[in-house]
Parts: C-alpha cells; sequence; structure tokens
C-alpha cells in the first residue's frame, strides 16, 4: 500500500489509475484503488466490491470500462426482491429533454414502480433553472425525500445546509456497512470521494464517466496528413492543420472553442488537472509554465486560421459531419452520445507529446455528478428503504435492474435484434425522457456499449487504454473548499474569459501574469490555502 | 400639396420593401429551417435553410404527435386570456380609482403602487408567499403574482387623469354615478390606452417562463416557452440511455418548428391590435 503522501506523489506524476479499477467490475486490481481510500483517513469511504456482471468482451486490465460488442445475452439479477414499501418516493432532479410522460400514460413509469414496489415521483427542473428551483425549495422547506446536490452550478453554503436538513448516511455506507447494498458498493472511490462533505457521506454518489473531455475528429478531414492521430508535436499538429483548412470553402482545423481548446493542448504540454500538489502545496495550472505553453500554442492556431472563425457558432456536430470542422471538444458522455449518433467517420485523438520534452497526460472528470441526499425529516427505516431503491436503481450494466432502468421492458420499448437493442416508437418517447431526470439522482457505473456499432465501442475503449498510463485524478476531490462553492463559477467565467481573450488576440500574453495575481486575489489564493487545510488533515 | 415625383416614390417603395424583407427573412429562415430534412441539414452543416430543397413536416408531426406542444400551447393560451382580463380589470379599475380626486386613502395607495417600482420581491420571498397561499403546482401561481404591473397602472392613470373634467362634471350633474362615469364615459375614450396595456399583459403572459419553471412541479402544467426552451436544450442533453434515440431530424428542424408553433398566437393576434398600439404609445409618451 503507498503512503498518502506517495500516493498523492504518484497522483501528480501521472501514473495512477485509483479509482479506474474502482469501477471495472469483476477483473478490477483492487490494489491500485486502495490509493484512494488513503486520502481520507478520517472517514472510511465505502468498501469497493465489485459487482457481478456478464464478462466484458474487451480486457479491463488497464481500467477501462466493461465494452460488450453485443448486449449480453445473459444478465445478472443483482436485486433479489422489491426494495420498496408500496410508498411514494420523491425526489428533485433536472432534465436536458422534454418532459417525460405521466405514470398514467407511461409503461415505463409503470414497470418501474412495480420492480421497486414504490410509487416514483420527480419533480424535475428544466435544464439551467435548477439552482433557483433548488433555493426556494430549500427556503420553503419543504422537501422531498431526495435531493440531488449538482458539483457545478455554484450551490451555496452547501456544508451547512447537509447538516442542518439531510441524513448522514456515514453508518449506512462507511466501510463494510454499504455491503447491504451491493450496487452502490460497486460505485467505486472515485464517486463516493464527492459524496463526502466534512467528513461525512452525507449523498449517495450519481456516478457517470470518470473519464474528461476528448478531442473527437471526423477521420476523414484528417486522412491527407495521415490521420488524426499521426502527429509528433504540437508544431506538427499545427503545420499539418494548417494544410487542411480552406477558408473558401468554409473549412477549418478547430471549433471555435478556445479555452476548451486551450484544455485539450494543455494534455499534450502535460499541465495539471487544474491543481498540482508537490510536498502538501498546491500549484494551479495557471501558474504552470505547461498551461501558458498550451496558452501560446492556442495563440499560434487563432494566428494560422486553423478556428472556425464565428466564436458563436452553435451547428459543430454538423460541420464535423459535413467534412467543415476537423476537431471538436466533447465530454467522455458527449463521446459515447457522438458515437451513438453520429454517423461521419468518428475519431479522438490520443494525447502526445507537444515538445520532446513534454510528458503528455490525460485530465480524469469527478466520476460523478455530484449526489443525492436525504431529507432529516425522513426516517431511520425509510433512509434504509431509500437507500435500498437507489442500490437497485445504481445496478451495472449488464443485470436485469440496468436493462429496466435504461431500456425499459423488453417488447414494450424495445427489442432485441441480432444481439443489440432497438427501441420501439413508445421506447423512443417513455424510456429517454424519464431515464435522463433518474439519471442526475442515482447512476451506475459507465459500460462501453454502441448498439450496432461494435467499431466505435471498440474506438472508445481503444482510447482508454491509450490513455491509462497518462490520466491524472483531480487532487481536491473528497476535499471542500467553501471559497470553491461560493466563487468557483466567476473565477472560472474569470479564467475561461481571460484565455478566450487572449487566444483572439484582444489581450496579450504578457498580461497573463497580472491576471494570475488578481484571479488568485480575487478567490484563487482562499481555495488554495483552504484545500491544502483539508489535504494536510487528510 | 406638391405630388411625389417617380424616382421620390421608386425610393420610397425600394427602403420599404428592403426593410420588409429583413423583417420577415428571420420568420422566412425560421419557416424554411423547420420543414428542412436531416440529409439536407447535414449539407449544409446545420445551418438555417431560407428554400428546402425537400420540404418536409416531419418536424411538426413528431412535436405535435406527442401532445406535449399542443397542450402546453393551450395552456398559454389560456393562461394569457384568463390573466390579460384580470390584470386589465385590475389596473383599470386601479388606475381609474387612482386619477380621482379625494378618494379615500388615494395617495397611499398610489404610493403603495410606486414602491413596486423600486422595491421589487426577491425570488424565495415571492416563492414562500406563492406556497402559503396555496398557489404552487397551480396555474393562479402565474397570474397572480404579475397581476398588477405598477408601470401599466400608472400609464392609464396618467390617460385618465387626462380626459376633459368637463365631462364628468357634466355627467355628474345629470346624476351619473362613479361606476357609470367610468364605463359609459371613460372606458370608451380609452380603447387605445387598454389596448396598449392589454398586449403587455398579453404579450408578457404568453412569455411566462421563470415562474413556471419556479412554482410549477408538474411538467403537465408548463406553458409553451418552457417545453420551446426543454425542445432547444434537447440537442445538448447529455446524460441519458445508453441507446439513444436517434432522432431522423435535425435539432434546428424541431427547434425552429417549436418556435412557429409558438409564434402563431401572437403573429395572429398582433395585426387587430397594431392601430391601437402605435396609438397608445404615442398618447403614453405625449401626455405624463
Amino acid at each position: 500500500m503507498h503512503s498518502r503522501r506517495g500516493f498523492l506523489g504518484l497522483v501528480a506524476a501521472g501514473v495512477t489509475v485509483a479509482g479506474l479499477a474502482a469501477c471495472s467490475g469483476e477483473g478490477g486490481t483492487a490494489g491500485v484503488k486502495k490509493g484512494g481510500a488513503d486520502l481520507s483517513k478520517k472517514l472510511q469511504l465505502p468498501t469497493f466490491t465489485a459487482a457481478k456482471i456478464p464478462t466484458p468482451d474487451l480486457p479491463i486490465d488497464a481500467g477501462q470500462d466493461p465494452a460488450y460488442l453485443k448486449y449480453p445475452e445473459t444478465l445478472v439479477k443483482s436485486v433479489a426482491t422489491p426494495p420498496g414499501d408500496g410508498s411514494k418516493i420523491t425526489a428533485l432532479t433536472q432534465t436536458w429533454d422534454v418532459a417525460p410522460p405521466t405514470v398514467d400514460k407511461s409503461a415505463y413509469l409503470q414497470a418501474l414502480n412495480k420492480a421497486l414496489n414504490a410509487q416514483w415521483e420527480m419533480n424535475i427542473v428544466v435544464g439551467d433553472g435548477y439552482p433557483d428551483k433548488f433555493n426556494a425549495i430549500i427556503a420553503s422547506d419543504d422537501l422531498p425525500d431526495l435531493v440531488w446536490f449538482p458539483p457545478n452550478q455554484g450551490l451555496q453554503r452547501v456544508p451547512e445546509l447537509l447538516e442542518a436538513k439531510f441524513h448522514d448516511l456515514t453508518p449506512h455506507l462507511s466501510g463494510d456497512a454499504i455491503k447491504k447494498y451491493p450496487n452502490l458498493a460497486n460505485l467505486g472511490d472515485t464517486a463516493w470521494k464527492s459524496a463526502v462533505t466534512n467528513g461525512k457521506i452525507f449523498g449517495v454518489a450519481v456516478a457517470y464517466s470518470r473519464f474528461g473531455q476528448v478531442f473527437l475528429t471526423n477521420r476523414e478531414f484528417w486522412k491527407p496528413v495521415g490521420g488524426d492521430n499521426a502527429f509528433t508535436s504540437a508544431d506538427d499538429f499545427l503545420e499539418k492543420a494548417k494544410t487542411l483548412i480552406d477558408p473558401k470553402k468554409n473549412k477549418y482545423a478547430l471549433e471555435p472553442a478556445y479555452a476548451n481548446a486551450v484544455h485539450m493542448f494543455s494534455h499534450w504540454y502535460g499541465a495539471p488537472n487544474t491543481w498540482k500538489l508537490e510536498g502538501g502545496k498546491l500549484t494551479h495550472q495557471y501558474e504552470t509554465a505547461e498551461y501558458q505553453a498550451a496558452i501560446e500554442f492556442a495563440i499560434k492556431c487563432y494566428k494560422a486560421g486553423l478556428f472556425w472563425p464565428d466564436p458563436t457558432l452553435t451547428t459543430i456536430k454538423e460541420k464535423a459531419a459535413n467534412g467543415q470542422i476537423g476537431a471538436y471538444i466533447e465530454s467522455f458522455p458527449g463521446f459515447l452520445n457522438d458515437s451513438r449518433s453520429q454517423n461521419f467517420d468518428l475519431g479522438v485523438i490520443v494525447p502526445f507529446a507537444a515538445t520532446p520534452t513534454s510528458k503528455p497526460v490525460f485530465n480524469m472528470a469527478l466520476g460523478s455528478v455530484g449526489f443525492t441526499s436525504i431529507n432529516k425529516k425522513v426516517d431511520a427505516k425509510r433512509v434504509e428503504m431509500l437507500l435500498r431503491v437507489l442500490d437497485f436503481m445504481a445496478a451495472p450494466f449488464g443485470t436485469e435492474e440496468n436493462q429496466l432502468v435504461n431500456y425499459g421492458v423488453e417488447g414494450t420499448h424495445f427489442t432485441k435484434s441480432n444481439g443489440d437493442l432497438v427501441f420501439t416508437d413508445r421506447g423512443k418517447t417513455e424510456v429517454p425522457t424519464t431515464q435522463q431526470p433518474i439519471s442526475f439522482v442515482i447512476g451506475s457505473p459507465a459500460a462501453l456499449f454502441i448498439p450496432g456499432k461494435a467499431d466505435r465501442t471498440k474506438l472508445i475503449h481503444d482510447f482508454q487504454t491509450k490513455v491509462a498510463p497518462m490520466v491524472q485524478q483531480r487532487v481536491t476531490t473528497g476535499h471542500f473548499s467553501d471559497t470553491f462553492t461560493q466563487k468557483n463559477g466567476e473565477l472560472s467565467t474569470m479564467g475561461n474569459d481571460m484565455v478566450k481573450d487572449i487566444v483572439a488576440g484582444r489581450k496579450s500574453m504578457s498580461d497573463w501574469p497580472e491576471f494570475v495575481k488578481s484571479w488568485m486575489a480575487k478567490g484563487g489564493a482562499a481555495m488554495k490555502a483552504e484545500y491544502e487545510a483539508s489535504i494536510a488533515k487528510g | 400639396m406638391e405630388r411625389p415625383t417617380i424616382a421620390g416614390r421608386t425610393l420610397k417603395f425600394v427602403v420599404l420593401t428592403a426593410i420588409t424583407l429583413a423583417v420577415l427573412y428571420p420568420f422566412g429562415l425560421a419557416l424554411g429551417t423547420s420543414l428542412t430534412g436531416k440529409a439536407e441539414s447535414v449539407a449544409n452543416g446545420g445551418s438555417y435553410v431560407l428554400f428546402p430543397s425537400d420540404p418536409t413536416l416531419e418536424a411538426y408531426k413528431v412535436i405535435l404527435s406527442g401532445g406535449t406542444v399542443t397542450r402546453s400551447v393551450l395552456i398559454s393560451i389560456g393562461i394569457t386570456l384568463v390573466g390579460t382580463a384580470l390584470s386589465l380589470a385590475c389596473t383599470v379599475f386601479l388606475g381609474y380609482a387612482l386619477s380621482r380626486r379625494g378618494v379615500l386613502f388615494g395617495k397611499p395607495i398610489l404610493l403603495m403602487v410606486l414602491a413596486t417600482f423600486l422595491f421589487t420581491p426577491g425570488m424565495i420571498p415571492s416563492y414562500l408567499m406563492v406556497k402559503e397561499l396555496g398557489m404552487i403546482d397551480t396555474y393562479q401561481a402565474l397570474i397572480v403574482p404579475v397581476l398588477v404591473n405598477a408601470f401599466n397602472v400608472v400609464v392609464v392613470r396618467a390617460f385618465f387623469q387626462n380626459l376633459p373634467e368637463e365631462l364628468f362634471e357634466a355627467a355628474r350633474m345629470d346624476g351619473c354615478s362613479e361606476w357609470r362615469m367610468m364605463w359609459r364615459i371613460a372606458l370608451p375614450l380609452s380603447k387605445a390606452v387598454i389596448a396598449v396595456v392589454g398586449l403587455f399583459y398579453a404579450v408578457s403572459y404568453w412569455n411566462t417562463f421563470f415562474n413556471a419553471i419556479l412554482y410549477l412541479n408538474d411538467q403537465t402544467k408548463h406553458p409553451i416557452q418552457v417545453v420551446l426552451r426543454q425542445y432547444i436544450f434537447r440537442g445538448n442533453a447529455q446524460a441519458g440511455a445508453d441507446i439513444g434515440v436517434i432522432s431522423s431530424l435535425p435539432t434546428a428542424s424541431v427547434q425552429m418548428a417549436v418556435l412557429i408553433i409558438a409564434l402563431i398566437p401572437i403573429v395572429a393576434v398582433y395585426p387587430f391590435l397594431q392601430k391601437y398600439f402605435a396609438k397608445g404609445v404615442l398618447t403614453g409618451a405625449i401626455k405624463g
């Protein structure tokens, strides 16, 4: 087992795959995972126990997500009896989709309720209105049973709120206690760390992809220069891309997302995943030479005309599809979505060394989209029932429960065709619209399965294999900073705006040191001090 | 008066045609895009299409088949009709009363109305008030909190104050009651201002969005603007089922189709109110 400092050193060096194994189902390399638990010595994180899942079709030895080229023929039953007590379960959640059909018109919800032995009822907030609705409902003290806490929507005074209004779930979930909920025990350390506040587990982690942003391509676009993974350095990328653009034909190498592009370039230069930890001291990426080199490279790309000229462009996917844009940036779940829905020759750039001395990295994400807490007014017996229900809904890919939650009922919502699942018309109307708000309340560890497109599954798996030696986790995950909750939105906008201004030539790189000073003064330094203190406590 | 020259008339025609086309162009673009199929949209790099080569009503079929958009349009029409009627009644009565001299507590009430200009209630106090009144998840929550707009009261009051006082004196001498004076004299002379204030209210009820998100938990009660936003977001959805619904429709077509549907009622009503609208705005501008 690594010591804490030793482990963090490994994180900084970008060689750990902690947490990768945690979610990889059977065959996960438990030895690597233990490093994550060392970060939280005071609190024992839920003990990871790999759930039983059908054997993946591709290897998971480097921490890849379990990948299936065909839908598994035999599913595992992960929950023996319906977990609910017949009562109504209410949840506050969000959607980016259209409203789902009501229970009386939804065979999906009726089937789910029957399987859960509960009446699942969601208060669904549309898109970006979540923080406002959340605040109003908290103020009214009219809380549902389950409340979703998103990690990045600027919710204020979260620790105080959790202490005052929500159950401390540590006794139910910490250490071996979680074994009562086997599917929750399968979520993994990376996800669970995001559910820890003030040294207590205040919610159930909502598992999501552990992999961060990726640089996706239309491979056709890059063929004339040997493909989208034939770059020997950043300058080589620039030179090759220059030969491919044609402003007269509206053909550009990159989508106009300057800040995201800098993030991708920072992988090539080996910048830290937001913070670098060395000897207990943190350094923000803005302070590093690697990140600044990434901005300077983006300036070169801008001057060379690689970016699509209109920064407000919204039809990026369509432009990539018809070969007008060569590469664009997506979240990892976005990569999976595009793999399912886009028919062009989709590719992905594996980070490479920008210079002969650079050490390429790949930034991992939080592994969760926040956590779901239980209203303090709920009595202890009901808490256990709610955890059992969440356990049912967190069942991993390849289980009967996961199939019901994600695809509905066979024959009604989907049919099997040549080993793949195909939604029926009813399935298209009922399942995604209802499943999406559920996916914010509770998620299951990612699995790679692209129906009818096994080559895409291989593409994603191959990417995960290649970036495995380069991954770097966020060193602040599981640590809390008040300044982060109160000011991260403002500080992150400030940083992104500055990067965009510099890349677009409205400001110069010589303004950067002054900007970093001002960013630090506005909260960056306070955030750093709070995280360092939290990390020192262990 | 001198007859305009042919050159002058031609210039006017050209300028007015150009302005009309500039105004119509975005509508045409929205309509054209809503009728565009997937293949043509991809070939155009997702850009808007003015004249689709192979127009299809597929986007409208998809939207209207689910029933959500139809339902939400009906909800919006209902809220707009009921809300505008109630708001107009309250605003006209209040404005009329405050325009008369010697009304009991006239000044304090006017100050209270004006105070809402300066001190608008915050989101949370409003939410708590709506909750205490038992209006969460009801259509009333979209009407009652915004029933009276202080600006509109001031406009209506100013209009009533500028009606010739002699008319009211004459009516009074003939034994006319205050109610009849308002009904028979003030209102018939105030059609323009009532139309314009009515239009202000109608547009704001039609555009109800934030209050709907805040006060309505039941998505089946959402008005069209919320649904429209959902369709705009839908193209960007990420956390979804492992098998996504692979729509054969481009996002832009669906968005523009919802936009057209949302536009129809207001576009249909506006021409009938337009003459009052111009008159009413001018009246408010020169009489204070």
